[in-house]
C-alpha cells in the first residue's frame, strides 16, 4: 500500500537513504584532500523515540541527484531551523547487514530501515534505521551502538557524501 | 526530552561486571613507559580552545539538529581533566560530541585503525577500538588514565 508520499511501504533493499547532517563536527574530511569528505560514525549512533533506539533518514526514490538530495536537506532544516551541512547516503541492504554483535563477534540483531511517515503527509520521505536493541542483560548499550555506527561509517564513505552546495543566487526574467 | 540518561548509564549499575572484565583486559595491556611531564603546553592548549568551542556549539539540545542532548558543563570540565592527563608523548585526539550529551575522543590512522572513546560526565569511558572490534567500558576516577587506554593510545603514537 502508497504511503502518504506515494512511496511504496516496504524500503527496497536497493533504495538509497540520505542521513543529513546539520553540524559540521560529524563531518570527516581527509588530511590530504579535504574535498574529500564523510559523515562521521556519530552520525549514525541513534537515540530513544520513546519507544525505541532509531535514527531518521529520507528515503531517495524520488530524487533524481544530488541536487535534490541537498534541496531536501535543506528543506528539512528550514522547517526546524538548522543549518543543512551535507548527507551521508546508505543502500538500504548495507544497512541490513549491520548487525549489533556481541563480544565474541556473533550477530545478536541486524539493523534495518522502515518507512515512518505520518498518516497526515507531514513527514514525507521519513524512515527510521531500526534495530539497535536487544541486548544482553547488564550491557553497556553505547559499545553496541559505537560499533554499529562505525560500520554504517564504513557502508556510507562506500557512496558518495553529499556536502551542501552554496545557495543559487535568484536569476528572474 | 523524552531520555535524559546517558546511553551507558545503566553501567554503574553492574560495576562488578566491569570490575572483572577490565582486570582481564589489564592482564593483556601493560602499560610500559613513565608517565612524562608536558612542558610544551601549545598542543594541549590548543585541544583545550578546541573543547571550549564545542561547548559553546553544543551546550542547548537538539545542537545536532536532530535530538541530541547538550554537552553539560560536567562533561567539559571532565574533558579538560582527560586531556591533560594525556602522557606528553601520546598524539592529541580529535575531539567529537555525540548525542547523549558525551565527548568521543578519537585517534585514526592511515591504515584505517580507530579508536574511539567516549567520555561521560561521571568518568565513563565507553571504548571502540577497530578494526578489531574490541571494546570495553571502563570507570575513570583517578588523576590517571587507565593503563589498558593508555597502552591502546600507544599504537597510534
Amino acid at each position: 500500500m502508497p504511503l502518504p508520499s506515494g512511496l511504496p511501504d516496504q524500503v527496497g533493499d536497493e533504495e538509497s537513504v540520505a542521513r543529513h547532517v546539520f553540524t559540521d563536527r560529524h563531518i570527516g574530511s581527509d588530511a590530504k584532500d579535504r574535498s574529500k569528505k564523510w559523515a562521521k560514525a556519530q552520525a549514525f549512533l541513534p537515540q530513544f523515540d520513546g519507544h525505541n533506539w532509531v535514527f531518521s533518514v529520507s528515503r531517495t526514490l524520488h530524487l533524481k541527484d544530488a541536487e535534490a538530495i541537498q534541496r531536501n536537506g535543506r528543506a528539512i532544516g528550514q522547517l526546524s531551523g538548522r543549518s543543512y551541512k551535507g548527507s551521508a547516503l546508505l543502500v538500504a541492504k548495507q544497512v541490513r547487514s549491520t548487525a549489533m554483535k556481541s563480544g565474541e563477534g556473533g550477530e545478536l540483531q541486524n539493523l534495518d530501515v522502515l518507512a515512518h511517515e505520518a498518516a497526515d503527509g507531514s513527514t514525507p520521505y521519513h524512515a527510521h534505521v531500526t534495530g539497535f536493541l536487544p541486548l544482553p542483560e547488564g550491557a553497556n548499550m553505547k559499545e553496541y551502538f559505537k560499533e554499529a555506527s562505525m560500520d554504517l561509517e564504513r557502508h556510507a564513505k562506500e557512496q558518495a557524501f553529499v556536502v551542501q552546495a552554496p545557495p543559487q543566487e535568484e536569476t528572474g526574467t | 526530552m523524552l531520555f535524559s540518561r546517558s546511553i551507558s548509564d545503566d553501567l554503574l549499575e553492574n560495576r562488578e561486571h566491569l570490575q572483572q572484565r577490565n582486570e582481564q583486559l589489564a592482564g593483556t595491556f601493560r602499560f610500559s613507559h613513565l608517565v612524562t611531564i608536558r612542558t610544551d603546553r601549545t598542543v594541549l592548549n590548543e585541544a583545550i580552545d578546541e573543547l571550549g568551542n564545542i561547548r559553546d556549539e553544543c551546550d542547548q539540545p537538539g545542537w545536532d539538529g536532530h535530538e541530541a542532548l547538550p554537552v553539560s558543563y560536567a562533561t567539559y570540565r571532565k574533558a579538560i581533566d582527560f586531556l591533560e592527563a594525556l602522557p606528553a608523548e601520546l598524539p592529541m585526539p580529535e575531539i567529537v560530541p555525540e548525542n547523549d550529551g558525551e565527548l568521543a575522543f578519537e585517534w585514526r590512522d592511515e591504515r584505517g585503525q580507530v579508536l574511539s572513546v567516549s567520555l561521560a560526565s561521571n568518568g565513563r569511558l565507553t571504548v571502540l577500538y577497530m578494526p578489531d572490534r574490541m571494546r570495553t567500558t571502563l570507570l575513570w576516577s583517578k588523576p590517571e588514565l587507565p593503563n589498558t587506554l593508555l597502552k591502546l593510545i600507544e599504537l597510534f603514537a
